[in-house]
């Protein structure tokens, strides 16, 4: 049956019921999860199995109808990043010891598919323009999603970690640290992936727009985090660069394109 | 054999690390409020002073990390190096292209646009259509100063086309580029976005394309001459390569290690006491 609709492409209608299906399915899932009874764990992970399932139908019809990596509109954008959060808490999971962190990847999930919910129903199909065919496209969108995803976890341990006892906080603070570490390399490929892409196209690495130094601010946001991490007398106030970062992340990603003007990286 | 002071001597002297620390607490404040007023559409932001002066002060603190640290023979010290001459490198490339680097931008037409009718309503006007269909060896500087830049090669676009989708968005823009050689021969080379053309010194980007009032079609070309693109291009390979190093192979978390002997220690106390 999914493959069928997949096929003919997911009518605007449709998709727009899955993008909701989604979002409140990582929302059950994260109102489930903090509970210690067995069952109700179990009915969150299905919960959330589920939501990540729909979310990732809405991902293979954009592919499927546009013909290239669903990567180009925001919306596509954002449908994907809700899939690239499941894919990140994996390896967070196993590689960093960082189960207690699936409920604020969840709920990010959540947040974010309402947004795609309420984008409009037809979002989905735009026409692939001849700056973005690149080999630079994929890896640059995806580093920075990877990255992004990474960081809005961290900010939000950095300000929960306010409220926690000190055992908590110290369980906060490593847990942010290892996010940071692994979004950070990410950005920064990210961003001169970015740059080689523009030299590429427009004949130079790096135009000051708004979108670029945007995202420099927050690459120097986790910069200044991971140094003053290292010096005892700032360590500190180390964390609040991860929120700093956060809230120029949201400014780059949404409100540069959106009203930055004459930015080259401005969504139509 | 390493004393127990060499072994825990710090990585960067507490004291330097500390200024340096806070210049690049400073650079991204600095860098942080000039993107504010760009983005507040404050014109000039990165034209003046205040960017040189933030970019030196980013690069001294750079160059001092560079001299000062004090190596250990594992990967971060590797990573470390790697990305923070990698920086190092990328910004003497963009210093040394922004003082003696060229870029101009040209718009020679495109000859097959040229049609039998435009060729006689030009000639008409008195306006040699044979002229336009000719070979460049020269551009006009873009800049507004009026200097003219050769070449040194001739150069003509022969065709152009246009792809579309069915919405009317442009889907693919390609355009045949010929050479004359001084034996007369001629060379052809296809130039697309994305994927620019080198000829002598300069490498040539397809940027646009328009009708002119004319009547045929103007390619927006832009070439450029960057004498030092293989010095940005390694400064961004070696921060990559460094910056995963740091981030990825890095041994474990200080802290984390810290804590560890801590517990150990506690352990074995208690294990003593009993």
């Amino acid at each position: 049956m999914t493959a069928m609709m997949l096929q003919i492409g997911l009518a605007g209608s449709v998709r727009h019921y899955f993008a909701i299906a989604a979002a409140l399915l990582y929302l059950a899932a994260f109102a489930t999860c903090f509970s210690k009874d067995k069952l109700i764990q179990r009915i969150s992970l299905i919960l959330w199995i589920v939501g990540t399932s729909v979310n990732a139908v809405i991902v293979a019809n954009n592919w499927l109808v546009n013909g290239y990596v669903p990567f180009v509109s925001m919306y596509q954008v954002l449908t994907f990043l809700g899939v690239t959060y499941t894919l990140v808490y994996i390896y967070i999971r196993y590689m960093h010891n960082g189960g207690f962190m699936k409920p604020y990847f969840i709920l990010f999930q959540g947040v974010i598919m309402l947004g795609v919910f309420f984008m409009g129903r037809t979002a989905s199909e735009w026409s692939f323009p001849p700056a973005l065919q690149s080999a630079y496209f994929v890896p640059h969108v995806f580093s920075y999603m990877i990255s992004y995803t990474l960081v809005a976890v961290a900010a939000l341990l950095a300000v929960i970690s306010f409220f926690v006892d000190s055992r908590e906080k110290q369980k906060f603070e490593k847990g942010i640290y290892h996010l940071v570490l692994t979004g950070f390399p990410f950005m920064v490929l990210g961003m001169f992936l970015g740059a080689l892409w523009a030299n590429a196209c427009w004949g130079n690495y790096w135009s000051w727009d708004n979108k670029e130094v945007w995202s420099l601010v927050t690459v120097l946001s986790l910069t200044v985090y991971l140094h003053f991490r290292r010096q005892a007398s700032l360590s500190k106030y180390a964390k609040l660069f991860v929120i700093l970062a956060f809230l120029f992340e949201i400014i780059t990603l949404f409100f540069v394109g959106m009203f930055g003007g004459d930015s080259v990286h401005a969504y139509n | 054999m390493k004393t127990k002071n060499e072994k825990t001597k710090p990585a960067i002297n507490r004291n330097l690390a500390l200024v340096l620390y806070l210049m690049l607490g400073i650079v991204t404040a600095a860098l942080l409020v000039m993107t504010i007023l760009a983005s507040a559409g404050v014109e000039g932001v990165w034209n003046g002073m205040p960017i040189v002066a933030v970019l030196s002060i980013f690069g001294v603190a750079l160059a001092v990390s560079v001299v000062a640290f004090n190596p250990k023979k594992n990967v971060y010290s590797i990573g470390f190096y790697v990305s923070h001459i990698g920086i190092v490198l990328f910004l003497i490339g963009s210093l040394v292209y922004a003082v003696s680097g060229n870029v101009t931008n040209a718009a020679p037409p495109n000859v097959s646009s040229i049609t039998p009718t435009i060729e006689y309503q030009m000639n008409q006007m008195g306006i040699s259509a044979d002229n336009l269909k000719g070979y460049y060896n020269q551009v006009g500087k873009s800049d507004g100063s009026g200097e003219i830049i050769d070449l040194g090669f001739n150069f003509r676009v022969a065709d152009f086309k246009t792809e579309l989708y069915e919405d009317g968005q442009p889907k693919h823009y390609e355009a045949t580029i010929e050479y004359l050689n001084p034996d007369g021969t001629v060379d052809t080379e296809k130039l697309t976005v994305n994927h620019p053309i080198y000829r002598g010194d300069w490498k040539i980007y397809l940027m646009d394309v328009g009708t002119n009032v004319y009547g045929f079609q103007e390619v927006q070309l832009m070439f450029k001459k960057d004498p030092t693109e293989f010095l940005s291009n390694a400064g961004i390979i070696l921060i990559l390569v460094g910056t995963f190093m740091i981030c990825f192979i890095r041994p474990r978390d200080k802290a984390e290690d810290e804590h560890k002997k801590k517990m150990k220690k506690k352990a074995e106390k208690a294990g003593e006491r009993a």
